[in-house]
């Protein structure tokens, strides 16, 4: 419960996203504190991605307010976005992991890893390197640092992406189903990184589809449908105990399935 | 023609195909970044940026070339009094012509980048210049060298019809010839000129895209 | 890379050659049949300059400089030299008439005389194996510049443009075989004809074409947009039994002449002078 005294690495209050007539995001409230590690499930169409996305500035919000610790990126109705230079700041603060990855391919595995830090954060070439090879080392990668992405299976692809999403020293990271557009055999190796994060204490907002996963590795779960959160608690209490029949159908069809 | 003849030629030929490098390198040089620029506002998102180029690109592929060359030569003279010189004139024609081009095959490859690199980027904080500079345009120069390639040596044959503002380059010499000397060999002289031309175009491009094999 | 340029250039050299043995091959197989000019012509024809309608001061002095030449005989020689006699027309007199524009003075004070032509015009203006502009409209243009006191610009431009470069003031004059069309007097000012053309046609005596009957039923090929056309419509009772109709039309008459001896046409219509020196240069082959 002590997380919960901690001042909230990111806060969320009434956000909401259409897409032309269609409401994707219906008012979502939500806080995420230092060292937590959230889960985020819910059928596809239910706004968890678009979550992510306008977290992550891919998106804009059309109303509500979203903070970064006491930098607010974006508030009121219609949204007002802060300033350049905030934004920014905002955007070293955060890191997400795509679906399908989105290494650049005309890279080697340690420009991936280095090119941010060089060019953004202005950090000397040497310096970003030794950084870079620590991360690989991390994932499990330090061999294959000369390689380019297509030579590497998705498992490595994705643990790449990983450490290029730690490359800048973000306090938050997010993943995006990072395992869906992975083989069966190969979520193993991607899981494993994870978990070793949150045994680093790294704050994670994760968006998936593996339950057992976000059993186990979660603090937090939160069930979403609709653009709304329908239900959210400790993974025990969300998975096991569903007190919402939405949750409950959800996790039906997917035991199912 | 006897074989005294044909080596005057070739050697005028020789002299000649500078006015012909010259109309296609200055083309080029003029084509590329102005087809860039194009596309861009091709994919303005602001509307009449968008019509302007739309309207553009519709007249520069939608007549011919040749009647470009015409036009650029001529009605300058009945606006301000004054044509441009010839060789200037072709050169204006040819690269605005080939910029449309060009920005159609810089679109294509800029299209073809799948939209998570940009958000990759972006998520990373790359400025728009840098993503554009450093992850989009290279990835867009694989893709597109194969038509490039395509466009370029069509250029060079295309150079031809800067006689029809009187020019001189090698076609209107071959022509020219095949009047003075009552033969059609000039022609087919001139036809292996293109070829040698065209050759060393292609190994370039080539050679171009080996350089980029190293990533798929 | 500089070893696969000789690699491309020696590949290019021999594909000449094989293109000159090949091309001169075809020739030779012909050789024995001779070009012939029928006597019969289809249209008689004045070569004239061609300037600005407005331009009348400059025409009316260089109407004066040829017949000048042509009675102190210097006008004659050039005839002579390309023809083998005087075949010119201008009067050894001209009254110049009373003009009021100011080209004639725009030209001396630029000091250049701007000639338009087509120069693939043989014997009238053309190449030389040097690349000098050269022929007998040349030459005659050049000695009346000296008179004018001013410099010849032979300006090559692509013929089919050749009245809008006259309008837009690029070349100053149209002086290569020009010839008189009421159309043509009509848009521009035409000086005096020099010089008198025929459009003929050619054969080989091979073909058995004897005369215009003859051509009934058979391929006459002719450049297109050349006054042959013309010539060849004003004539409907020959181009009528033509085959199909109407004339084959090419890009120019090299190509109409070649066509003679390698495909089933029978005869060329063009203008008499040009057909003289193709004649001449083919057979020297």
């Amino acid at each position: 419960m002590d997380k919960q005294i901690k001042a909230p690495l990111l806060t969320m209050q009434g956000v909401c996203k259409s897409f032309g007539k269609l409401e994707v995001l219906k008012g979502i409230s939500l806080t995420v504190s230092q060292g937590e590690v959230v889960a985020v499930i819910g059928p596809s169409g239910s706004g968890k991605s678009t979550l992510l996305r306008c977290a992550t500035l891919l998106e804009h919000i059309d109303s509500g307010c979203i903070r970064y610790g006491d930098l607010t990126m974006a508030e009121g109705s219609p949204a007002v976005y802060a300033d350049k230079q905030t934004l920014q700041k905002i955007r070293t603060q955060f890191g997400l992991v795509f679906q399908n990855f989105n290494l650049f391919p005309h890279f080697s595995v340690l420009r991936n890893l280095t090119e941010a830090p060089v060019r953004v954060l202005g950090q000397p070439k040497e310096e970003a390197e030794v950084s870079a090879g620590r991360l690989l080392e991390k994932v499990g990668l330090a061999d294959r640092a000369d390689a380019y992405p297509y030579q590497l299976s998705g498992g490595q692809q994705q643990r790449v992406a990983i450490a290029r999403a730690l490359a800048l020293n973000p306090g938050l990271l997010f993943f995006d189903e990072p395992t869906s557009a992975l083989d069966p055999e190969l979520t193993g190796e991607i899981l494993k990184v994870i978990r070793s994060l949150a045994a680093d204490h790294m704050t994670m907002v994760i968006v998936t589809h593996e339950m057992a996963f976000a059993r186990d590795v979660a603090d937090r779960v939160i069930f979403m449908d609709g653009g709304v959160i329908v239900e959210e608690g400790l993974p025990e209490e969300v998975l096991g105990r569903p007190r919402n029949e939405r949750t409950r159908a959800f996790l039906e069809r997917f035991n199912q399935g | 023609m006897s074989l005294e003849e044909i080596g005057k030629l070739i050697i005028q030929m020789l002299l000649d195909s500078r006015t012909t490098l010259a109309l296609f390198a200055l083309t080029a040089l003029f084509a590329l970044p102005l087809g860039l620029l194009v596309a861009c506002g091709r994919m303005s998102r602001i509307r009449v940026i968008q019509w302007v180029v739309r309207a553009y690109l519709l007249i520069m592929r939608g007549t011919p070339l040749i009647l470009q060359l015409i036009f650029f030569y001529f009605m300058p003279s009945y606006i301000f009094g004054q044509s441009l010189p010839r060789f200037w004139a072709a050169v204006l024609a040819f690269s605005l012509n080939y910029a449309a081009y060009f920005a159609e095959i810089y679109r294509g490859g800029i299209e073809a980048v799948p939209v998570g690199q940009r958000e990759a980027a972006s998520v990373l904080g790359f400025s728009r210049g840098q993503t554009f500079g450093r992850i989009i345009l290279p990835q867009v120069i694989k893709h597109i060298l194969p038509p490039m390639g395509n466009e370029f040596m069509v250029l060079v044959k295309d150079t031809a019809l800067a006689q029809t503002i009187g020019v001189m380059e090698i076609f209107r010499l071959a022509n020219t010839s095949v009047s003075s000397n009552a033969s059609l060999i000039p022609i087919f002289v001139a036809g292996v000129f293109y070829l040698v031309m065209n050759a060393i175009v292609s190994k370039g491009f080539s050679i171009a895209e080996k350089k980029l094999d190293y990533y798929k | 890379m500089l070893c696969q340029m000789k690699k491309i250039f020696a590949a290019a050299l021999s594909a000449v050659m094989l293109l000159t043995v090949a091309l001169g091959g075809c020739g030779q197989s012909n050789a024995d049949a001779k070009y012939v000019i029928l006597d019969e012509a289809l249209a008689d024809e004045q070569y004239v300059i061609g300037f600005r309608k407005d331009d009348l001061s400059l025409k009316e002095e260089v109407n004066k400089i040829l017949s000048d030449m042509k009675a102190d005989g210097s006008l004659g020689e050039i005839s002579t030299k390309w023809f083998g006699s005087d075949v010119t027309t201008v009067p050894e007199t001209y009254e110049k008439a009373e003009t009021t524009d100011d080209s004639l003075q725009q030209v001396k004070d630029k000091g250049v005389l701007v000639l338009g032509l087509d120069d693939s015009f043989p014997p009238m203006g053309y190449r030389d194996d040097d690349q000098n502009i050269v022929g007998f409209d040349i030459d005659v243009a050049t000695a009346v510049c000296e008179r004018m006191g001013v410099e010849l610009q032979p300006q090559p431009i692509k013929w089919s443009s050749k009245e809008m470069e006259l309008e837009t003031g690029n070349v100053d004059c149209l002086w290569n075989g020009f010839t008189y069309s009421e159309e043509r007097a009509e848009a521009m000012a035409l000086s005096a004809p020099y010089m008198t053309n025929r459009q003929v046609v050619v054969t080989l005596d091979t073909k058995g074409v004897n005369s215009l009957s003859d051509l009934e039923g058979k391929e006459l090929v002719l450049q297109g947009g050349s006054t042959a056309v013309d010539a060849l419509d004003a004539h409907p009772e020959v181009k009528d039994t033509l085959l199909n109709g109407r004339g084959t039309e090419v890009d120019d008459n090299v190509t109409a002449l070649l066509d003679l001896k390698t495909s089933s046409a029978s005869a060329v219509l063009m203008d008499e002078v040009v057909a003289r020196y193709y004649i001449n240069t083919l057979s020297a082959e």
